[in-house]
């Protein structure tokens, strides 16, 4: 005998909906997920940074791995800056008393004429 | 009560966006983003009752099923850019991480904890009948727990969580037809078990 309802509906199948069907989640749990939010608070302003940081064209240079590129090459083009400035600011184009003015500026406290007294 | 009155104080989120009127999971997940209390909450209760479903028929533990689906809405809270639109449905993705949260939590030893022993439920004006209903439940739930792993999630899947066949195929990263093969043996030895205790005929 089959065990085929008039309908066509296996009577298993019928079970087997019926026992696996989803069920109402226990308060308890409910409440615990309802807390979630309030015990691990994310303000909207975090948010809103990483919102901008994140949508910014320049946002995957300073994400993971290329972070340490992107510092690398900004103290670089510093440095050169550094430079340009120095050699435009006249002290490399002086050529009478270049050393005297760079000794000056670098050991300002200390007397020009060291090791004179020798 | 209390969760409704949490709710209700998170229902209008930090950028003003009325979370009960947003009706795409993609939508509420941009807002949760955002860090938007309200929607994070619209998104919990929309998927909580399946997800701890399906944590309960995998675990077989509702204790434990309890847990898994806490800790994946927390991770879901605290990194909701962990799904990414376009690979898959929210709730396939969602489903999906509680089953594997579920098999990492079984393939952890551990003992019984004495909340995982079921409490007795209350006996109903219909008694007999609530009894007769729990007991089958009961045998199904054993026959459930004695399948192989992805047969049990297969099912688990399909008819806990509503997923079709497709859905369930891509949330266990198999073909439809793996899935299908695995349901047709998952259904055989359920039958089985639950013939040979004489809950269905054969």
């Amino acid at each position: 005998m089959s065990n085929q309802d008039p309908f066509g509906h296996d009577p298993f199948e019928r079970n087997l909906q019926s026992g696996l069907a989803a069920e109402r989640a226990p308060d308890s749990l409910q409440r615990r997920i309802a807390q979630v939010p309030l015990e691990h608070p994310r303000g909207a302003r975090v948010g809103l940074r990483q919102r901008r940081i994140g949508r910014s064209w320049f946002s995957p240079w300073f994400s993971g791995e290329a972070a340490s590129w992107t510092t690398g090459l900004a103290a670089a083009a510093a440095s050169l800056a550094i430079g340009f400035w120095l050699g435009f600011s006249g002290l490399a184009a002086d050529e009478s008393d270049g050393d005297d003015a760079l000794v000056a500026m670098v050991f300002g406290d200390v007397s020009q004429n060291l090791g004179d007294e020798l | 009560m209390a969760l409704t009155n949490v709710a209700r104080a998170n229902l209008v989120g930090a950028h003003g966006v009325r979370a009960e009127s947003i009706d795409d999971d993609a939508q509420l997940l941009r807002a949760v983003a955002d860090g938007d209390r309200a929607a994070f909450n619209r998104l919990s209760h929309r998927h909580l009752d399946r997800a701890f479903s399906v944590a309960v028929r995998m675990t077989g533990n509702r204790a434990d099923a309890e847990d898994v689906v806490q800790e994946v809405f927390l991770r879901l809270w605290q990194r909701p850019e962990a799904w990414r639109p376009g690979q898959a449905q929210f709730s396939t993705w969602l489903y999906r991480v509680v089953v594997n949260r579920c098999l990492d939590l079984k393939r952890r030893p551990k003992g019984t904890a004495l909340d995982a022993i079921e409490e007795p439920r209350d006996p109903k004006p219909n008694a007999e009948a609530h009894l007769v209903q729990a007991a089958r439940d009961r045998a199904l739930k054993d026959a459930m727990a004695q399948l192989p792993e992805r047969q049990r999630a297969a099912l688990t899947l399909t008819y806990t969580a509503g997923l079709k066949n497709a859905e369930a195929a891509s949330a266990l990263e198999i073909s439809v037809k793996a899935l299908e093969a695995l349901l047709v043996r998952a259904k055989r030895e359920l039958r089985d078990a639950l013939a040979g205790q004489g809950w269905i005929e054969t």
